[in-house]
């Protein structure tokens, strides 16, 4: 089972991956974040594989947050915007998902994610 | 409507000042007797005439020939108008421009003067009249191209706004969209009275705001909807102490106005990684509606042009609240708060 945690500044979205992931064994959500600062000490202390991050988010962008982390991991974004899609995926995003989606187009963002978490782990990167 | 009325009399006072002030200042030459002497009489009228050419200049020869870029036709008028000035209050006043003015017998023809100063004769009376004539014509072309901007500006703003209160800020409806997807997700029984703030919500900002004015009432029950959504979207992530306290009352007040405050400080004010304490205070007193916003500066996001925005707010409210709204922004370092109070009467 992949571990994950998911950063958003708005709780209720933190909250709608919480329902998603409790129902489905493929993936263990440890935390959930509002803070960014608090997202990165955990991370610094524990290993996970896939991150779920908002782009816009007032302390730091999604994106960024991604970008400076010092150890690779798999990342979805999770977004109201479509607009930065193309970012997301030149940042090696295994998926975008537009808010608010359902639980069918989760489940294919988590299976996407692992098949980029079985590839890092071939390739010794994870 | 009591604006109304003071312009007419402001037109009145200007109208009498014209022409009595030159009367009551000019030389009277000793050989008159009459209250009037002849030449100040040929004066009124011909000062008369020029604030009668001042009006039908502003009110008709300009918008309809200089505006509509009939120069031609325009210049026309204006000669003629001036042709009329040199040689009507002659004529009324028993000169007649064209045949020499009449020596006063008493006084020879002795230093090779002319016809007298003051005199009738046609040179004389444009020489007399080109500068106040110019002067009137130029006034009152200021004075319409003035009112002319003005009304474009005004236009300008409101097809701004009108295009603005179309589009209910994205980020706002989709996130709030989002947190009631949650709210039913997890069968919250709060979801439903979500819905039904987003659906005022938009109700409001959809179809009322396009009005001129709107009840104060409705433009507060936005805010609070507005203030409702917020909170339930940003849980316990920031603080929000508001307080709206507003009577029942028959007030109006012109739409969307307050608002850009309070996203302002929503805007800037909400980081789950600093202090986010957002300060709202509405309050009306008789006539007078208060508003106080305050927030903390740390939301480091940058701000693609959401909402209505502030500047436009503010330009709104110096041309429809000129003189009855007071602002003060204050912003340091780290804090924002603007208070804004405003004479709805």
């Amino acid at each position: 089972m992949m571990k994950a945690i998911a950063i958003d500044d708005e709780p209720p979205a933190l909250q709608v991956i919480e329902t998603y992931c409790s129902k489905t064994d493929l993936i263990s959500l440890e935390q959930v974040f509002t803070s960014t600062a608090a997202a990165l000490k955990y991370l610094e202390e524990h290993v996970i594989d896939v991150l779920f991050i908002d782009i816009r988010m007032p302390n730091v962008s999604g994106l960024d947050f991604y970008k400076s982390l010092p150890r690779k991991m798999v990342v979805v974004f999770t977004t109201a915007y479509s607009e930065y899609a193309i970012e997301g995926f030149n940042a090696r995003a295994a998926d975008f998902l537009l808010k608010p989606f359902q639980y069918d187009r989760f489940l294919q963002a988590v299976d996407k994610a692992a098949m980029q978490v079985a590839i890092l782990q071939q390739t010794g990167i994870l | 409507m009591s604006g109304d009325r003071r312009y007419i009399w402001y037109h009145i006072l200007g109208s009498m000042a014209f022409l009595f002030v030159p009367l009551l200042l000019s030389p009277r030459p000793p050989e008159e007797t009459g209250y009037f002497s002849r030449p100040d009489v040929r004066d009124l009228v011909g000062n008369a005439l020029m604030l009668l050419v001042f009006y039908l200049n502003y009110y008709w020869l300009i918008p309809v020939m200089y505006f509509k870029r009939k120069y031609a036709l325009y210049l026309s008028c204006i000669v003629l108008a001036f042709m009329m000035i040199c040689v009507l209050p002659s004529l009324l006043t028993g000169y007649i421009p064209w045949q020499p003015a009449p020596v006063p017998p008493s006084m020879p023809d002795a230093h090779g003067m002319g016809p007298m100063p003051n005199g009738g004769s046609f040179p004389e009376q444009i020489r007399h009249h080109i500068f106040l004539f110019a002067i009137v014509i130029l006034t009152s072309v200021l004075l319409r191209i003035r009112s002319r901007w003005f009304q474009a500006e005004t236009a300008r703003y409101n097809d701004e706004l009108t295009h603005l209160k179309g589009q209910i800020s994205p980020h706002f409806l989709f996130n709030t969209l989002n947190s009631i997807y949650s709210l039913v997700l997890s069968k919250d029984d709060t979801a439903p009275d979500a819905i039904i703030e987003l659906s005022e919500l938009m109700r409001y900002v959809l179809r009322d705001a396009n009005q001129h004015k709107v009840p104060l009432e409705r433009e507060i029950k936005y805010i609070t909807s507005y203030i409702a959504l917020q909170q339930a979207r940003l849980g316990n992530t920031a603080p929000i102490h508001s307080q709206v306290q507003v009577g029942a009352n028959d007030l109006q007040i012109a739409p969307l106005i307050l608002i850009s405050f309070i996203e302002n400080a929503f805007k800037h004010g909400v980081n789950p990684d600093a202090p986010s304490e957002i300060l709202i205070n509405i309050q009306l007193t008789g006539q007078q509606l208060a508003l106080h916003v305050a927030n903390k500066k740390v939301s480091k996001r940058q701000v693609d042009g959401e909402g209505i925005g502030m500047e436009n707010t503010i330009k709104r409210l110096q041309l429809l609240y000129p003189s009855q709204h007071q602002l003060n922004i204050a912003e340091s370092e780290d804090d924002f708060s603007v208070q804004l109070s405003m004479d709805l009467a």
